[in-house]
């Protein structure tokens, strides 16, 4: 792919930009900002979504509404047992050309599209799902001996049932650590769904504006990777993902109860990428302590193995991550009488 | 760092060392007040002279190093940064514009710095560092440090008792300078040195000490001990040999001249004496032969041996036998220095027991004279007298005694010794009179008053004398003499005359032996002189 001039974005333009596409996003998906605020962070951050609900909240209008938002082509995949890596990536086809020449073609899988959502991941065999989360690592996809280049921005947001777990594939931990945040998908509330039947059920269609296109969200991409970041805010980050290992000295107790496995340094890498993107979001040109602790349960739930002993206790990965937050205070300025 | 955010972090910097006080002050004020409190209330329970003091330097220095330290420790700069940023809510603007500094010509390193300039434009160290005031802490401090200073200024019940050492000591102090005193005065007496060494090891044995009561045993284990030196004879001793060396001072044997009878020993006159029988006339050697019978006379109380040699030159020159009594004389020289040496000895070691006892009945004054300030003021005393006699061999004995005595004091302890003042004796249970009598008329230090037996009124008066002389002529008789009177004290200018007139008086009875009569009235002779 032949590296391509961005147009030149301030933070300023930055956090217009992507409060013009939440709003668009928002004009179809009601009562779900912190949702949205989520998908955003992700594409903004050039990670990955991982969403946890019912169906029927919302998961894939709100990707379809953001592909029209930034005018990106945007792919459905919906996961099932018998689901093959080829249908996700693409498989080569033998074609004949006018001159009766038989050769391989390569035909693309959903996966090149910018915005994949795979629907219920977790009931695809793991073969296949390591086909997706393998393109998500690389952003390449390797067939017949070719490497081909996922486009950018390239965001997967992929979704798990939670109530019909029977004949799934959960993802395995180090799968799920290549999603940048997951995010719980709630239950409008009854004021929120009266907006959606609202919308949903009359004449009326609400036609989204594109705002953006591929060149300016990567210019924004880059601009969230320039933000700095003072030491001692690294620090914190990387303190909490210390304290979510139980073997740790500053682990709380409900890590040392609960957690097998604590979370992997890519979880410090996401705090503070998101943390990126909230900085500049609010205005911000830097990362502050508060950034790192607002994104810190996105970042980390999924990336903590917990115990048979959490389910029996109804303690799940969320709960742990706020005794995490709770532990491992804000540092104060380390001297008596300071704030 | 930008400029415009310095002068707010440097306030901030002041304000954290404010805080930064008062929270630590916090943190230890309790426990620096409970145990103030705790140095306060040991102070009053134990003898603990400074622990009131003790207790107002401790939390003096607590508040003097916190607050020292405030001062001067080193708060570096990012800990400032981050404290106005947790304080102030800037969401680490500050100390991440602090961390990138001013030098980056990067954007966002200019709009952090940027941003940091708008805050603190807006900002106060007030705002950044709020001072905290924890209750409990603070609430505990307040009522304990107050308990303290009230219970700090109220009387402490301990002061009496370390008043009370404070005297012990002080009196303690002033007996063993009096010891001193008294040991350079026997030091000068002959053979008084050992005597004197005894009293400045006992002085520098009290001074080691700070209770009364061990000083008092001191003092009497001393005193018992020098009264051990002392022989039973002494009196006598002494007698006979400054008799009979007065004797040869107003008479000069044979040989020597009145005026070399002055400087001369008892033993270089009678070596001149032998010197001289060879070239006398028999009537002479009779005549020497009898002064020296006469003086065997005089010496045989108190020194027989002398008396011995004595009597056998007289009878060796009688017999014509020159040689031996020459030899005899000899003999009687070295037997009288000898005597005198002992009796020297023993007086001073009498007047050594003497100081050691007077030291130690002024250390049970001095507390009596406490205990009676603090009470009702009565004194109570009582009186012994020593005389001392010697008999002339017909059996008959005189006497001399001399009494002196200090009325218990009660009033005002405030004395250097706590001897109290007051008025002494008089109405109250009587005086306690101590006192020795010596035929040389060296009485105890204070003449001012002495124990009269005359005087006493109303109670029973101890009778002063000489016991009957043995055979051997000489007696130390010795008797308690209990009043109940102060009255029985009298000024001794008083009596004096009165007294230098009846032993005149009796001195003139012929049985009296020329050296006793002459010892007596040298006694009131000094006495007289004493008065003027």
């Amino acid at each position: 792919m032949m590296a391509q001039k961005l147009p030149t974005i301030t933070p300023e333009r930055y956090a217009e930009l992507a409060e013009q596409i939440e709003r668009e996003v928002g004009k179809v998906i009601v009562g779900q900002d912190r949702l949205v605020r989520t998908i955003v962070t992700c594409l903004l951050a050039e990670g990955h979504a991982l969403l946890e609900g019912v169906p029927g909240l919302g998961k894939t209008m709100l990707l379809k509404a953001l592909s029209q938002a930034v005018d990106l082509p945007f792919s459905r995949v919906q996961f099932t047992p018998d689901l093959m890596p080829a249908d996700i990536v693409g498989t080569q086809v033998l074609e004949e050309d006018d001159r009766g020449h038989k050769t391989f073609q390569f035909r693309e899988g959903p996966v090149f599209a910018s915005f994949i959502l795979a629907d219920e991941v977790n009931r695809a065999t793991p073969k296949t799902q390591s086909a997706l989360l393998e393109a998500m690592q690389e952003r390449s996809v390797t067939t017949g001996g070719i490497t081909r280049p996922l486009p950018r921005p390239f965001l997967v947001m992929a979704t798990q049932n939670p109530l019909e777990m029977e004949g799934t594939y959960p993802l395995p931990e180090a799968q799920l650590d290549r999603f940048l945040l997951k995010a719980q998908v709630p239950f409008p509330s009854a004021e929120d769904l009266v907006t959606v039947l609202e919308r949903t059920t009359g004449t009326q269609s609400v036609s989204l504006h594109s705002v953006a296109d591929a060149p300016t969200l990567l210019a924004m991409i880059e601009l969230t990777r320039r933000v700095p970041i003072a030491s001692h805010v690294l620090r914190h980050a990387v303190d909490l993902v210390v304290a979510t290992h139980p073997d740790a000295a500053t682990a709380p107790d409900l890590v040392r109860r609960y957690v097998r496995f604590g979370a992997s340094p890519r979880g410090a890498q996401a705090m503070v990428l998101a943390g990126k993107v909230a900085a500049l979001l609010d205005g911000r040109p830097s990362v502050s302590i508060a950034d790192i602790r607002e994104v810190a349960v996105a970042a980390l739930r999924h990336r903590m193995v917990v115990g048979y002993e959490a389910t029996a206790d109804n303690i799940d990965a969320a709960q742990i991550v706020d005794a995490l937050l709770t532990t491992v205070a804000e540092p104060t300025a380390g001297m008596r009488g300071a704030p | 760092m930008n400029r415009t955010v310095t002068p707010l972090l440097n306030a901030v910097r002041r304000r954290l060392r404010v805080a930064w006080a008062v929270a630590t002050l916090q943190v230890v004020a309790p426990v620096v007040a409970v145990i103030a409190l705790a140095m306060v209330v040991a102070g009053r329970m134990f003898d603990l002279p400074a622990s009131d003091v003790a207790a107002l330097w401790m939390v003096a220095a607590v508040v003097a190093l916190i607050a020292g330290y405030a001062v001067f420790c080193k708060v570096p700069e990012m800990l400032v940064a981050r404290a106005a940023d947790r304080g102030l809510g800037t969401r680490d603007a500050f100390a991440t514009s602090l961390e990138l500094g001013d030098q980056s010509d990067d954007d966002f390193s200019q709009r952090v710095q940027l941003r940091a300039k708008e805050l603190a434009a807006v900002s106060t160290s007030k705002d950044a560092v709020p001072l905290r005031w924890r209750r409990r802490p603070t609430g505990v401090a307040m009522l304990v440090a107050p308990a303290a200073i009230v219970l700090a200024l109220m009387a402490n019940p301990q002061d009496a008792l370390r008043q009370e050492h404070a005297r012990d000591s002080a009196a303690i102090e002033a007996t063993a300078d009096v010891l001193r005193s008294e040991a350079d005065r026997i030091a000068q007496q002959p053979e008084g040195a050992q005597a004197a060494a005894r009293l400045e090891q006992l002085a520098a044995e009290l001074e080691k000490t700070d209770s009364l009561d061990k000083a008092q045993e001191l003092l009497d284990q001393a005193a018992a001990e020098l009264r051990q030196q002392i022989g039973d004879d002494l009196l006598a001793k002494k007698a006979a040999t400054e008799g009979l060396q007065r004797s040869l001072e107003n008479s000069p044997l044979p040989g020597t001249s009145k005026q070399e009878a002055a400087e001369q020993s008892v033993q270089q006159q009678l070596d001149a004496l032998a010197d001289e029988l060879p070239s006398m006339t028999a009537a002479e050697r009779e005549a020497a032969a009898q002064r020296l019978e006469d003086l065997a006379a005089t010496q045989e109380a108190g020194d027989p041996a002398t008396a011995d040699a004595l009597r056998q030159g007289a009878q060796d020159l009688r017999e014509g036998d020159v040689a031996g009594a020459q030899a005899r004389l000899g003999e009687a020289g070295q037997a009288s220095a000898q005597a005198s040496s002992e009796a020297a000895q023993q007086t001073a070691a009498s007047d050594a027991a003497q100081s050691a006892a007077n030291a130690s009945e002024q250390l049970a004054n001095a507390g009596k004279g406490q205990s009676a300030g603090q009470g009702d003021g009565q004194g109570d005393g009582s009186g012994s007298g020593q005389g001392d006699g010697q008999g002339d061999g017909q059996g008959s004995g005189t006497g001399s005694g001399q009494g002196q005595g200090s009325g218990g004091a009660g009033g005002n302890p405030s004395g250097p010794v706590g001897g109290g003042s007051g008025s002494p004796g008089d109405g109250g249970q009587g005086g306690q009179g101590t006192g020795v009598g010596h035929t040389n008329g060296s009485g105890g230090p204070d003449l001012d008053t002495i124990y009269d037996p005359a005087h006493g009124s109303g109670g029973e008066t101890g009778s002063v004398g000489g016991g009957t002389g043995t055979g051997e002529g000489g007696t130390v008789g010795t008797t308690n003499g209990q009043t109940n009177s102060g009255s029985s004290q009298v000024p001794v200018n008083d009596v004096l005359d009165s007294y230098s007139r009846q032993a005149t008086d009796a001195m003139n009875n012929p049985s009296v032996p020329p050296a006793i009569r002459a010892l007596v009235l040298a006694y009131f002779n000094q006495l007289q002189n004493g008065r003027k």
